[in-house]
């Protein structure tokens, strides 16, 4: 898979879609699996599988998420926090040894403070599209910022506009399609 | 080029709007001109892909992130006022961002293009405050309605723009080049809520499309007139200059004048600029026009002294770079009980103007009230986050911010004091050796009057919308409209310029551009700058 490619393809947030699942950039649980081999895999494989990552960051934002992101969102955020790939295998295994179904169950009971901080850092960059302090933030997304798709259909993304007069009548919220 | 006397008829310092303007008249009209910017060229798209790849994007509704930002090049040679350019001396920050890349700052405008008020024109008599012009609006109206052409204004016909809801206001010799644009929801709901309040609602004439004009297209909605708007719907400086250019007009970009220099008889007779290499370069005219905005222009004219002009050019009254205005403003933050939806649209179109005009300018300042309408979700979801809201609750309490949420800011008419003012620094260089300037800026009492007087209306807005308050920032918000800076006057002992914006010691240079304006009322200046610009082309044109 040519992952800029991929990016570029990637043009909008969207939900669960039937290309997305075709290409298979996204995933649906912890058991799902990237095909290609990737060149950030190595970096990765000393903690966690990328398909790990992809689905723990799955759970922590309750939705299907980007392969290609996923690997530029973990290398971002190991990068700045040296216990990150310690966490994020600690977290994974917390998830599974507790059965947790929802993001909102793990947040109930979370009690390790450095856990929840790595959780935290990666609902953060998954939302914010953007990791690390204003001095040395990197933006890994700006239209698939995962923050966007709470509004989406009534508020745009700066820049991507809806064409003349599209708005006026009362906002209605739709549901989104989420895991 | 012209005779081999003059490299041109004409040379322009700066190629903003004003610059811009006056360049394609007088290339129209067959004169040949040079424009001069101290920046690069920019193109949009560049602009466009720098902000959607940046990590921390400008907002206006932040104004703490104002600091940072910007999608535009900040070079040695020119650098970005969002850095540490500006030098603050005053007990208030004047925090002001303009752009020196060709175009100028209306790449980044909201684009409000305001006409002022019949008695804007005559602020002392009337009420006793700050100055008069020494024109009137009766004799800028015509300048007006070519500069709305110009630059393609839409707007809503009939409405009162003095705000008392009555006839239609200030006296207009041509309908809006276009009609306004479509309210949003919450514009719409909002004027019904707020007119139970004796509130009267206004959509502020601006310079975003609503159908073509010329190479534009109709606004899209993209809600984000700044920092740029991706689809050019929205006017800015560079059409002008493109145009300008089209008619034979020559831009050199990168080329910052540090030197004005004049004879012993006063004519100016050439100016001296720099390239990013501190070569120097020097070019003569008939006339010159400078046009480098309210900060850049006056410093350099206080930069180009002489034996014969030791306190700099134009500046026998010792009142260039004094008189610095703004709209020195406040905002608060409202949480309402049903869900309004800001940011949908365009960044900004609803006003208030109750308090734009009448006696009470005796003794608080002329104000506008607006709301924002930028897409808030950035800054509502750092704001979660940083609270701890995580999961379900993430997504539902941007939902809920989002839809009511509210800014609303308000902009004083500010006075010319002239211990306001722009110096160039005698400590501080930029990297080609050139002084940044320095900032003395002050509020005076009547200001905070106005501040007392615009609470009030905030508490009746918040009661109107049936609102909580959540914040009220009354430190002294910058809202980017530099004006004073080369006053205009009959008196050449009180004033820059004359009434046709020539200086009064130079007799072939023009001042263009906001600096000028002996009072700032309460809306945007651009369109003010733009009908005067118009009004020195003619003189030009006809003198050259």
């Amino acid at each position: 898979m040519n992952h800029t490619q991929s990016l570029i393809q990637d043009d909008a947030p969207r939900g669960l879609s039937r290309r997305n699942l075709l290409r298979g950039s996204v995933t649906l649980g912890l058991a799902t699996l990237v095909g290609a081999a990737l060149p950030w895999q190595s970096v990765m494989a000393a903690a966690a599988s990328d398909a790990d990552f992809v689905a723990l960051s799955s759970f922590l934002v309750s939705r299907p998420v980007n392969s290609v992101l996923a690997a530029r969102y973990y290398q971002a955020l190991d990068k700045r926090a040296p216990n990150f790939s310690t966490n994020v295998v600690a977290l994974q295994q917390l998830i599974a040894a507790q059965g947790y179904k929802h993001v909102d169950e793990y947040l109930a009971q979370a009690s390790d403070a450095s856990l929840k901080a790595t959780a935290t850092s990666i609902i953060s960059a998954w939302y914010l599209g953007i990791v690390g302090e204003p001095v040395d933030a990197e933006l890994i997304a700006y239209s698939q910022a995962m923050m966007y798709q709470p509004t989406h259909g009534i508020l745009i993304i700066p820049t991507y506009g809806g064409g003349p007069a599209t708005w006026g009548p009362k906002p209605v919220i739709k549901q989104e399609t989420r895991v | 080029m012209s005779s081999a006397e003059f490299d041109a008829d004409v040379v322009i310092i700066g190629s903003g709007v004003m610059g811009g303007l006056i360049a394609t008249e007088l290339a129209k009209a067959n004169k040949s001109v040079i424009v001069l910017e101290a920046g690069p060229r920019v193109n949009r798209r560049d602009i466009v892909e720098t902000f959607r790849n940046a990590p921390v994007k400008l907002s206006l509704a932040n104004a703490k992130l104002q600091g940072a930002g910007s999608p535009y090049p900040s070079l040695p040679h020119a650098p970005s006022t969002y850095g540490d350019y500006l030098q603050q001396v005053g007990p208030v920050k004047y925090n002001t961002s303009y752009l020196r890349v060709v175009g100028g700052t209306t790449w980044h405008f909201g684009s409000s293009l305001w006409r002022m008020l019949p008695n804007d024109f005559r602020l002392k008599s009337l009420y006793g405050r700050g100055r008069d012009w020494p024109i009137s609006y009766d004799e800028l109206e015509p300048f007006y309605a070519r500069a709305e052409t110009e630059l393609g204004v839409s707007g809503v016909d009939g409405q009162d723009e003095s705000g008392q809801g009555g006839k239609a206001w200030p006296p207009r010799s041509i309908p809006y080049p276009m009609e306004g644009l479509k309210p949003s929801y919450m514009f719409k709901r909002l004027s019904e809520m707020l007119s139970k309040g004796g509130y009267n609602p206004i959509l502020e004439p601006n310079g975003r499309a609503t159908r073509p004009y010329g190479k534009r297209p109709p606004c899209a909605g993209n809600n984000n007139c700044n920092p740029v708007c991706p689809i050019a719907a929205k006017y800015d400086g560079s059409m002008h200059i493109d145009e300008a250019e089209r008619h034979g007009a020559k831009v050199l970009d990168n080329s910052v004048v540090y030197k004005i220099e004049s004879g012993d008889d006063g004519k100016i007779t050439a100016i001296w600029y720099m390239r990013p290499d501190k070569s120097q370069h020097k070019l003569t005219a008939k006339t010159f026009v400078l046009a480098a905005y309210g900060i850049e222009s006056p410093k350099l004219l206080l930069m180009s002294t002489s034996d014969k002009y030791p306190n700099g050019i134009a500046n026998s009254s010792d009142q260039v770079g004094r008189n610095l205005m703004d709209h020195t403003g406040i905002s608060m933050n409202v949480m309402t009980k049903e869900d309004m939806w800001p940011g949908e649209g365009p960044t900004q179109l609803l006003v208030y103007l109750n308090s734009r005009d009448g006696a009470f300018r005796k003794d608080y300042p002329s104000y506008k009230i607006k709301v924002r309408n930028t897409v808030p979700t950035s800054q509502i979801t750092s704001g979660l986050i940083a609270k701890g809201v995580l999961g379900s609750k993430l997504d539902e309490g941007i939902r809920l911010q989002s839809a009511r949420s509210l800014n609303w800011a308000v902009d004083f008419e500010t006075l010319p004091l002239p211990e306001n003012r722009v110096t160039p620094s005698k400590t501080k260089f930029d990297a080609i050796g050139l002084p940044v300037p320095e900032i003395y800026y002050s509020v005076p009492e009547y200001w905070h009057a106005g501040k007392a007087k615009a609470l009030e209306d905030f508490q009746q807005f918040a009661k109107l919308l049936d609102a909580d308050i959540l914040s009220t920032d009354v430190g002294f918000q910058n809202r980017q409209h530099i004006m004073g800076t080369t006053i205009m006057g009959d008196d050449p002992k009180d004033s820059v310029v004359d009434r046709d914006c020539r200086t009064h010691d130079h007799p072939n240079l023009f001042i263009a551009g906001t600096s000028v304006m002996p009072s700032a009322s309460c809306v945007n200046p651009t369109l003010t700058g733009a009908a005067l610009s118009l009004r020195i082309a003619d003189v030009v044109v006809k003198e050259v």
